[in-house]
């Protein structure tokens, strides 16, 4: 599973190690095993974990399932969480602008508003955690979930659920 | 010449080695398509799984080949144990190697490098600003001591589990025995994360977000970066990163295979008041 991980191209979303690295380990622990164990389970236990590494990265990484609405320290600098470390420093600067920021599309789902974010993984994809903002666009969008997207609006600063969140209202929602 | 007669496995190993790989097989061939959060589960586990499999090999070499060539002395191991550059996955290596040494200085090394690693210690810093990580060390400082004092006043012969002799030292099983927990903590921290609702960490208490912490958190890496998205209180953070990798699966897991169950009991209950100790001073 771990070589399948490794050589696939999309399987870097998975995992942040890079592909070398992934694929390094592979190998040892398939020189150990061949070490350990008789020939034919290993055999029959590298196909299984190459048909379930196959089936894992073709599913691909999580989707984005909830949006948080501040960007941690020490991020990798781009627009969306510039704008997000603008707004936790001096909202009051930043409200009632017109920002334009990219990022993953996110639609209305479960009650909760469209959404624009990034993900910041630090070790694999389980810990990734979606920041980004709520977005209300002008008119209706028919984007795919999870689509690179660059929005254009007007900053409010919303309270839901006891948390202060930032919302992109009357948005232009365009792929870049 | 003599010839060594092949060693048949046990009927538990047997389990151990067909039983994940048979479900594997059958969840790839019977998953329909419109499940997302299952996919989304698999892919976390194996995201998890792999993320830590670098780790956990290094670990386990470092510590076996300081273990050959230091057979009697523990002072190494025990200062690579702390100084390691990995995550915390590598001290599945260092517990085996550290299972013969002083109960106390082992719960000591293994306790405090869980929580304090010197990458987790960047990552927190990097993430969360020095004042919480000078309190991520004192919560180390405290979890390690309280369960060498523990440790030590246990009897010896509740040091259970599979290191009692000397059998494990050859690095297949070695390795296997680390990537079972490592399968346990990563089956646990996907669950939890798929079946926990959105906005969960708003409603909850200090000691619900530091049990959850140790369930989902998967590598002392991401922890400082997930308590920054998830967590706006500072004692919220605070009780975070502390438990999540002082009580997390994979440790309790780690301390029990290593040294016993009543051990790995006693040093889960030194983090929790090492939680409690890091809430009061954030």
């Amino acid at each position: 599973m771990t070589g399948a991980i490794a050589f696939e191209p999309h399987g870097h979303m998975l995992v942040a190690a890079p592909a070398p690295v992934t694929a390094c380990t592979a190998a040892i622990l398939i020189v150990v095993a061949f070490r350990g164990a008789p020939a034919r389970s290993i055999q029959f236990a590298l196909v299984c974990g190459a048909l379930a590494g196959s089936c894992v990265v073709s599913a691909g990484a999580p989707a984005v399932r909830d949006v948080a609405a501040h960007a941690p320290r020490g991020h990798a600098a781009d627009d969306l969480f510039d704008a997000l470390d603008a707004l936790d420093a001096d909202p009051r600067a930043v409200e009632h602008r017109e920002i334009s920021v990219s990022g993953t599309w996110l639609p209305p789902r479960g009650g909760w508003p469209a959404a624009v974010s990034r993900r910041i993984m630090t070790c694999c994809a389980a810990d990734a955690v979606d920041i980004g903002f709520d977005v209300v666009p002008r008119g209706e969008v028919h984007l795919r979930a999870g689509s690179w997207v660059r929005v254009t609006g007007l900053v409010h600063v919303t309270l839901r659920d006891g948390d202060i969140r930032y919302e992109i209202a009357g948005a232009t929602v365009t792929p870049p | 010449m003599h010839v060594r007669p092949r060693r048949f496995p046990s009927p538990r190993e047997l389990v151990l080695r067909a039983g994940p790989l048979a479900a594997i097989c059958v969840l790839c061939a019977t998953t329909p398509a419109d499940t997302p959060q299952l996919l989304a589960m698999l892919a976390d586990w194996a995201s998890v799984v792999v993320a830590a499999l670098p780790y956990v090999v290094l670990g386990t070499l470092t510590a076996m080949t300081l273990r050959r060539f230091h057979a009697r002395g523990h002072l190494a191991v025990c200062m690579l144990a702390i100084c390691n550059p990995g995550c915390d996955c590598a001290l599945n290596g260092f517990a085996d190697a550290l299972s013969h040494a002083d109960p106390s200085l082992a719960g000591f090394v293994l306790t405090f490098a869980a929580i304090a690693s010197p990458v987790s210690l960047a990552v927190t810093y990097a993430a969360l600003g020095p004042h919480m990580t000078v309190i991520r060390l004192f919560g180390a400082a405290v979890a390690a001591a309280l369960t060498a004092l523990a440790w030590r006043v246990m009897p010896t012969r509740a040091m259970q589990g599979h290191h009692a002799c000397d059998v494990a030292a050859d690095p297949p099983h070695v390795l296997a025995t680390a990537l079972v927990g490592v399968l346990c903590a990563a089956a646990a921290a996907a669950a939890g994360k798929q079946l926990l609702p959105p906005q969960f960490f708003l409603h909850v208490s200090a000691a619900a977000i530091a049990a959850t912490g140790a369930l989902l958190s998967p590598c002392s890496t991401a922890d400082p970066f997930m308590a920054a998205s998830l967590l706006r209180d500072a004692r919220d953070q605070a009780a975070f990163v502390v438990a999540a990798q002082g009580a997390s699966v994979r440790q309790i897991l780690l301390l029990g295979r290593s040294f016993g169950v009543a051990r790995s009991i006693v040093a889960t209950l030194s983090c929790a008041i090492a939680c409690a100790a890091a809430v009061c001073v954030a």
